[in-house]
């Protein structure tokens, strides 16, 4: 292991290598604040979903490599993508997310949903200008147009917060690029999207004018 | 520039005189309480705010040694929250407006917290985290508006452990109660841990633990809800901060008063750099002073409403309300 290159929510993100490989050891640590027991279930749980679900998905999108799991130390090595995450590039780029939507309905068509799409988990590799997919800790299979929508809902919330400037398009672009490929009507999951935001405290009702 | 802000959102009556340099000159309420084991019956809590409002109004002036004569602009809650306790508040605001003649400006009840919260911490781009009764939001601020990076996806913290509180008999809000059974809590029971990229689901955990109540012990079971529940939002916190790289996250809302949900978020920041910045306990619940200080912030940008027009809207929307101050 070498040097540390991102502190993330749940892992820390080493660059080292693996032979001669140039990897990324993403090592999920101990949250000192959390209870042992649950920090333990976590930490084991999503080690295994995320090498699973990595492997699963490149079936159809492309996927990091993973090279190895160590449930013990918590850790997966897995082939480092050079290149420049999506959150980077929509800015000035906004009608890239229709990759984003492409790859998230590719996933849903095959009963996976990702569980926390967002525009920093997509890097586009430098030497190919390919898109790769990542961070599927909380990523499972189902087969509920509920979890595909709630899989929307979220890619549309990191939009409208992180995006804010290029709402608009990169949201079209996300909509158009999913329902380019996804089985479910578009109504149908629209409808879901909607019913999901509706449940949250308080659904969009009156605007007031000053 | 002063001005009088009323909060009447749920269980709180309060009223509160503040200058527009932020001085607060007067912060009165008067908290309505149902009887143990229930919740707010909007009815009976609204009728409790029309009993008591003449008194914390006077009271809130005569602390401020002002009358309505010298106020240059009234605020008051418009939403969101329960609706006849909402009209409470409006209507004596519409009435105290066009008596006097001086500005009307709704202010939505969680910029309030927000923007108190940033007042007294001194928080400059925060991340915050907004934890009242009605809101559990992760939510930063970009071009005139609060924006949300993290929601519950159906009830908040607040109600998950006021719910649970009332469903082993304390009286609501019962957070404080809740917080001193898990103190003596120490079998920790594993509870629905559902966090979705950056929203959570609470429904989970209320509905296990109340199950759980007859195997397992009531301080074990608020221990471990506070400690899966408080972990959720830990690392939703620590999602939006890997993300957005804020220097600083502020914690606003009656939740922000609980000991170990300071400690937990205490290690978050710690981790990511960044300062934890709390806003007062005597702040933290609903209060006048909350919708007072944004009036002042409207006011100054020149915004107000004809009386006829102040509505109320028991579901406003954060991120549909214009801070004009957030550029």
């Amino acid at each position: 292991m070498e040097r540390l290159i991102s502190r993330g929510a749940e892992a820390d993100i080493y660059l080292g290598k693996w032979g001669p490989l140039d990897t990324i050891y993403k090592v999920r640590v101990k949250k000192p604040y959390m209870v042992e027991d649950l920090d333990n279930y976590l930490r084991k749980s999503r080690t295994i979903r995320e090498a699973k679900m990595l492997r699963a998905a490149r079936n159809y999108i492309l996927t990091p490599y993973v090279l190895y799991v160590g449930f013990k130390s918590y850790t997966i090595v897995m082939q480092y993508i050079d290149g420049k995450t999506m959150k980077d590039l929509i800015n000035s780029k906004p009608e890239l997310s229709y990759v984003a939507g492409e790859y998230l309905a590719k996933l849903h068509n095959n009963g996976i949903a990702h569980g926390d799409p967002n525009t920093s988990n997509l890097l586009l590799e430098s030497k190919n200008s390919k898109w790769f997919m990542i961070d599927f800790g909380l990523s499972y299979y189902t087969e509920r147009v509920e979890d595909y929508a709630v899989d929307f809902h979220l890619f549309k919330e990191i939009l409208n917060v992180q995006h804010s400037d290029v709402y608009e398009q990169a949201l079209k672009s996300f909509s158009d690029g999913y329902f380019s490929i996804s089985k479910i009507e578009k109504d149908r999951l629209i409808n879901q999207v909607e019913e999901i935001e509706r449940r949250g405290r308080y659904s969009r009702k009156r605007r007031f004018e000053f | 520039m002063i001005g009088l802000g009323i909060e009447s959102t749920a269980h709180t009556f309060g009223a509160s005189v503040v200058s527009d340099n932020g001085r607060i000159m007067s912060n009165v309420k008067d908290v309505y309480k149902p009887p143990e084991g229930a919740g707010i019956h909007p009815r009976e809590a609204s009728r409790h705010h029309s009993d008591v409002a003449p008194k914390v109004l006077k009271d809130s002036l005569k602390k401020a040694s002002k009358t309505y004569h010298d106020l240059d602009f009234i605020a008051y809650s418009a939403g969101p929250g329960l609706g006849p306790c909402l009209r409470v508040g409006a209507t004596l605001a519409r009435f105290i407006s066009a008596y006097y003649d001086k500005p009307l400006i709704p202010v939505h009840h969680g910029v309030g917290h927000i923007e108190l919260g940033t007042l007294l911490t001194g928080a400059k781009d925060p991340l915050v985290l907004l934890l009242s009764g009605g809101h559990t939001m992760i939510l930063s601020a970009h071009d005139k508006r609060w924006r949300v990076f993290g929601e519950t996806l159906d009830i908040t913290l607040g109600q998950l452990i006021d719910q649970f509180g009332r469903s082993v008999g304390l009286s609501s809000p019962s957070g404080p109660q809740v917080e001193a059974l898990a103190s003596k809590g120490k079998n920790f029971v594993q509870l629905p841990y559902v966090v979705k990229g950056n929203d959570l689901s609470f429904s989970g955990i209320l509905s296990a633990a109340k199950k759980s109540l007859k195997s397992v012990s009531v301080e074990d079971l608020a221990y471990s809800l506070q400690e899966v529940a408080f972990s959720m939002l830990a690392e939703t916190a620590e999602r939006a901060l890997a993300l957005t790289k804020k220097p600083e996250i502020m914690v606003v809302g009656g939740v922000a008063a609980n000991k170990r949900l300071k400690e937990i978020l205490s290690s978050v920041a710690e981790r990511h750099g960044s300062e934890l910045l709390i806003v007062p306990a005597e702040y933290a619940g609903d209060n006048g002073a909350q919708i007072a200080w944004p009036g002042a912030l409207y006011r100054k940008h020149g915004y107000s409403v004809q009386p006829e027009r102040a509505f109320i809207d028991q579901s406003w929307r954060i991120d549909e309300v214009e801070v004009p101050w957030r550029g």
